[in-house]
C-alpha cells in the first residue's frame, strides 16, 4: 500500500524539520508531501536545503487549497492511502500505522485521529472544545453519524476520497466540511484514538477574533452540504 | 411642463450615454458578452422609461406605487441586486479556477524543480 502523508504548513520554520525527521524515524515506509502554502518566512530555504519532498503554492491558498493539492499529488501519482498530518508537530506519526488501520483493511473510507476518545493528551481549551461539541452534535444532527473530533486535521483517507478530495475540498477551514461531505456521500468515516501534543511552534489558524466566522461559516456549510446532498439523491 | 419635457430630455440623454457607454465596452471587447447581457437590458429599460414615461405612469398605477419615480427607483435597484449576485457567482467560479491553476502550478514547479536537480546531477 503506496501512503503519503501530507503535511499543509504555512510559517512553521521552527518545527517543520522537526516533524519530518519524527515522521521518517518512526513510519519510514510513508512517503511525505509538504506543502508549503506560500510561507512568508524561512520555511522554503529550509525545505529547500534540507531536499525535502515538497511543492510550494504560488499563492496563499489557505489550508484547504492547499491540502488538495496534496490530494491531488496523491491523485496523479497513484497513492493507494493518503494522510492529513499537521506541520506543527500536534500530530504524532506513532499513531500514524493505527491511524491508517482501519482504512487498510477496508472497514472505513476515512480514519479521524481523535483525542476525545481516550481524553488522553492535549485536550484543548474549553471554549474550542464547546465549539467542536456544537459542531459535532450538527454533524450528528444532519447525517446520523456521531464524530468526536470534527475538527481533527489528523486523519487517513483510501484512494477513492483522495479522488473525491481532489475535486471537492472546501477551502477555509475544511476539516468539519469534509466529514460531512463524507458521510452525505455515502463514504464510511471513522475515529481512531490519538494523543495530540500541545502545537511546537505557528498559531493555529483558528483564532479567537477568527472563531466567530468560523461558527458561521462552518454551521452554514453543514446546512448548504445538506441541503445539495439531498437535491443530488433526488435526481438519481 | 417645460420643465418637465426638458428633465426628460436630459433623462434621454442620460439614458442614452449609459447605453452607449455599454455598447462601447462591448464593441472594444472590455466586457465580455455573457456577462454584459444584464447590463443591456438594464440600460434598454431605462432608456425605455425615459423616452416613454407612460409605461412608468401605468405600472406605477397598477402597482400602486405612489410617486411613480419611486417606481423606477425600485426597477433599478432590482437590477443592481441582481447584477451584484451575478458578479458574486461569477467571482466565485474564478476563485474555484484560479485555485485549480495554482494547485497544478505548484505540481509542475516541483516536477521542473526535480528535473532541472536531476539534469544539473548528472551533467558533474
Amino acid at each position: 500500500m503506496k501512503t503519503l502523508v501530507i503535511i499543509p504548513c504555512y510559517n512553521e520554520q521552527d518545527t517543520i524539520e522537526k516533524v519530518i525527521s519524527n515522521l521518517a524515524e518512526k513510519a519510514p515506509w510513508a512517503d511525505y508531501l509538504v506543502v508549503n502554502d506560500c510561507s512568508t518566512d524561512n520555511t522554503e530555504k529550509i525545505l529547500r536545503e534540507k531536499k525535502m519532498n515538497y511543492i510550494n503554492n504560488p499563492v496563499n491558498l489557505g489550508i484547504g487549497g492547499g491540502v488538495q493539492a496534496g490530494y491531488l499529488y496523491a491523485k496523479q501519482n497513484g497513492y493507494d492511502i493518503a494522510v492529513q498530518m499537521d506541520g506543527d508537530g500536534q500530530h504524532d506519526p506513532r499513531y500514524l500505522a493505527s491511524l491508517i488501520e482501519p482504512v487498510k483493511n477496508g472497514e472505513a473510507d476515512m480514519s479521524v485521529g481523535s483525542r476525545f476518545i481516550k481524553k488522553e493528551g492535549f485536550q484543548s481549551s474549553r471554549m474550542r472544545r464547546l465549539g467542536i461539541n456544537i459542531i459535532s452534535f450538527l454533524i450528528k444532527l444532519f447525517t446520523g453519524k456521531k464524530v468526536y473530533d470534527v475538527t481533527s486535521g489528523y486523519r487517513a483517507c483510501n484512494r477513492r476520497l483522495i479522488e473525491f478530495f481532489a475535486d471537492n475540498y472546501a477551502d477555509d477551514y475544511p476539516e468539519p466540511e469534509a466529514i460531512i461531505s463524507c458521510v452525505l456521500n455515502g463514504y464510511e468515516v471513522c475515529e481512531v484514538p490519538v494523543v495530540m501534543a500541545e502545537r511546537m511552534g505557528g498559531v493555529s489558524s483558528i483564532r479567537s477574533l477568527k472563531s466567530a466566522y468560523y461558527m458561521i461559516k462552518v454551521c452554514l456549510a453543514l446546512v448548504v452540504r445538506r441541503i445539495q446532498i439531498t437535491k443530488r439523491k433526488a435526481v438519481k | 411642463m417645460l420643465s418637465e419635457i426638458r428633465l426628460q430630455y436630459l433623462l434621454i440623454f442620460g439614458t442614452f450615454v449609459l447605453l452607449g457607454m455599454i455598447v462601447l465596452l462591448i464593441k472594444n471587447e472590455k466586457i465580455e458578452i455573457k456577462y454584459a447581457i444584464i447590463w443591456l437590458c438594464f440600460s434598454g429599460v431605462m432608456v425605455l422609461f425615459s423616452i416613454f414615461p407612460q409605461i412608468v405612469y401605468i405600472l406605477g398605477d397598477i402597482t400602486r406605487v405612489i410617486n411613480p419615480v419611486n417606481f423606477v427607483f425600485m426597477i433599478q435597484i432590482i437590477f443592481i441586486l441582481l447584477i451584484l449576485v451575478s458578479v458574486s457567482a461569477v467571482i466565485s467560479g474564478f476563485s474555484r479556477k484560479i485555485k485549480r491553476l495554482a494547485q497544478s502550478n505548484a505540481l509542475l514547479e516541483k516536477r521542473v524543480r526535480e528535473l532541472e536537480e536531476k539534469i544539473k546531477s548528472d551533467k558533474e
